[in-house]
């Protein structure tokens, strides 16, 4: 390992923009969740209802809000790899780094960062619950969330490789369609929080991964979208529900594709000079 | 050692380096004006511009080369564009990748007159267009590669700083190519050898201090050391007879001018 993984892992986690957009936005939307869309009537209900249903808003919330937090990280990494395009085609041939170490420790620090992220997602709608009700959330299948989380981070990584190459290749690389591209993802995925998508979920990148998310932290069956008009929890059947073996498949399709494909591209960019493309 | 065989470099179907074929095993210097493809040249060489014909390093092709730790650095600042970290970092991070000395850097950049804590403080693209040339020649310079490609080192420095670099360069032992159009440098390092890149190609190498005391004329003259195309014309330059000195020129921008006056 050389001190890149640190240094790149550093300079995302300390990134301004990336702090704005990926945790401070997302903080102003996790105190509209819990403080202004959550609305509890007196009287309470008994805590062990009351904890259930906050257990299940909670996950919606850090679920989808961090599906958002990981867009903008993504958009950030694309934006990183294209910095340092013409540094990488150097350091590969003329440094310690080779090719696979450079891919390796730039994969770790990417999707490390990702999940640092999220789980700082997870801990502000955490924090303010407890905040207002005093009650501290803990998700009922801790480390199943977090497979499910580390998995959207791989997937996140590889779409914005993905994204970095084409743009590349298109000699576009200040598109704002293809940078922006993974928050219009992000956004499509909050937006099955009122929209059922059915079985398309499965077609879809990184969608299926939010559902299992609510379902590792609630322990409730998770649906392809629709959970705020349709109330899953309450109305078994109303929503889609998701298979995990499916998604599985899916999301390991999706990762193993767009990995490839951006393998495949950045042989066939190498040597073009962003100064050129610019 | 650099060698290079019928390079050919396009951009957008516009050939800008037409055909080099030299090697670079000492003190070079690439002398040519603006937008005549030397910075071009060391981008190939350092593979990071698309290429046809052969670059050779070290007597390996830079097409099969792998793990180059050690023979090949360059001052172009995209070269440094890994992470955007604070240029101390970032030559914390190519000190662990390159072996870049640090002691080294801050010693030169200090007789340069940039302090480790500017370093400290900003990013490469907060340094001035000045600072960035010298941290980013310090960086190459201080990675001790076998050879090191220097694209206008002496670009916006003032005349002491210039002076200053120059006594560093001089002390590096490896083979080493920089690229001006500035003439003052023949006079400076009158035993490097000197190749006039012009429209892309490159003609010489003749020894710098034979260029600083030559004469450049557009008369066709038999006993020219070296003749350059430029457009329809020739220039030629020589040591006896009348002609513009070359010292007198200040930059090769102005060769043109000579072209243009039949001088």
């Amino acid at each position: 390992m050389t001190s890149y993984l640190i240094y790149k892992f550093k300079s995302l986690m300390t990134n301004r923009s990336g702090l704005f957009w990926g945790i401070g936005f997302m903080l102003f939307w996790a105190v509209m969740w819990v403080y202004v869309f959550l609305r509890v009537e007196e009287p309470l209900p008994p805590r062990e209802v009351l904890e259930q249903v906050l257990k299940v808003v909670s996950a919606l919330g850090y679920s989808y809000l961090g599906v958002l937090s990981m867009s903008s990280v993504a958009i950030g990494l694309t934006s990183y790899k294209l910095y340092s395009s013409s540094a990488s085609a150097f350091v590969v041939r003329f440094s310690r780094l080779t090719p696979f170490r450079l891919l390796l420790e730039d994969f770790v620090s990417g999707v490390a960062a990702i999940i640092s992220y999220t789980l700082a997602v997870v801990a502000a709608v955490t924090g303010l619950m407890y905040l207002r009700f005093s009650i501290l959330l803990f998700p009922e299948k801790p480390v199943e969330l977090l497979i499910y989380i580390v998995l959207a981070g791989v997937e996140w990584y590889w779409l914005s490789y993905l994204l970095c190459t084409v743009m590349l290749a298109l000699r576009k690389p200040r598109s704002q369609l293809l940078n922006m591209l993974p928050m219009m993802i992000g956004f499509g995925i909050y937006a099955t929080l009122w929209l059922d998508p059915g079985k398309l979920v499965y077609a879809l990148p990184i969608a299926p991964l939010a559902p299992l998310v609510v379902s590792s932290a609630s322990s409730i069956d998770p649906v392809a979208g629709g959970w705020l008009p349709y109330q899953p929890w309450r109305n078994p059947g109303a929503a889609t529900v998701v298979e995990p073996l499916p998604a599985l498949i899916s999301t390991f399709a999706w990762i193993l594709s767009l990995a490839l494909a951006s393998l495949l591209l950045a042989k066939r960019v190498t040597g073009i000079p962003m100064e050129e493309v610019g | 050692m650099i060698e290079l065989k019928n390079l050919r470099v396009s951009y957008d179907r516009r050939e800008v380096v037409k055909g080099v074929s030299t090697v670079f095993n000492n003190k070079h210097v690439v002398l040519g004006p603006n937008g005549h493809g030397k910075t071009t040249l060391f981008k190939a060489i350092a593979g990071l511009a698309p290429y046809k014909g052969e670059v050779i390093i070290e007597g390996t092709s830079l097409a099969k080369l792998k793990e180059g730790l050690g023979l090949l650095a360059i001052n172009l600042p995209e070269v440094y564009r890994l992470v955007p970290l604070s240029a101390w970092e970032t030559a914390k991070l190519y000190s662990d990748i390159m072996d870049v000395d640090l002691a080294l850097v801050e010693q030169m950049l200090s007789e340069l007159g940039i302090s480790r804590k500017d370093l400290e403080k900003k990013k490469l693209w907060e340094l001035s267009a000045g600072t960035l040339k010298a941290y980013c020649t310090a960086l190459s310079v201080a990675s001790g590669a076998k050879n090191v490609l220097l694209d206008e080192p002496f670009e916006q420095l003032d005349p002491a700083r210039k002076g200053r670099l120059a006594q560093m360069l001089e002390r590096y032992s490896g083979t080493l190519v920089l690229n001006t159009h500035e003439t003052w440098i023949l006079n400076r390092f009158p035993d490097w050898y000197v190749h006039v890149m012009v429209d892309g190609r490159l003609y010489g190498p003749a020894p710098a201090g034979r260029l600083a005391s030559a004469k450049i004329t557009t008369s066709s003259v038999e006993h020219a050391f070296l003749r350059v195309p430029i457009g329809d014309a020739t220039v030629s330059f020589v040591e006896t007879g009348t002609g513009e000195p070359v010292s007198s020129l200040l930059t090769l921008d102005r060769l043109y001018d000579i072209v243009l006056r039949g001088g």
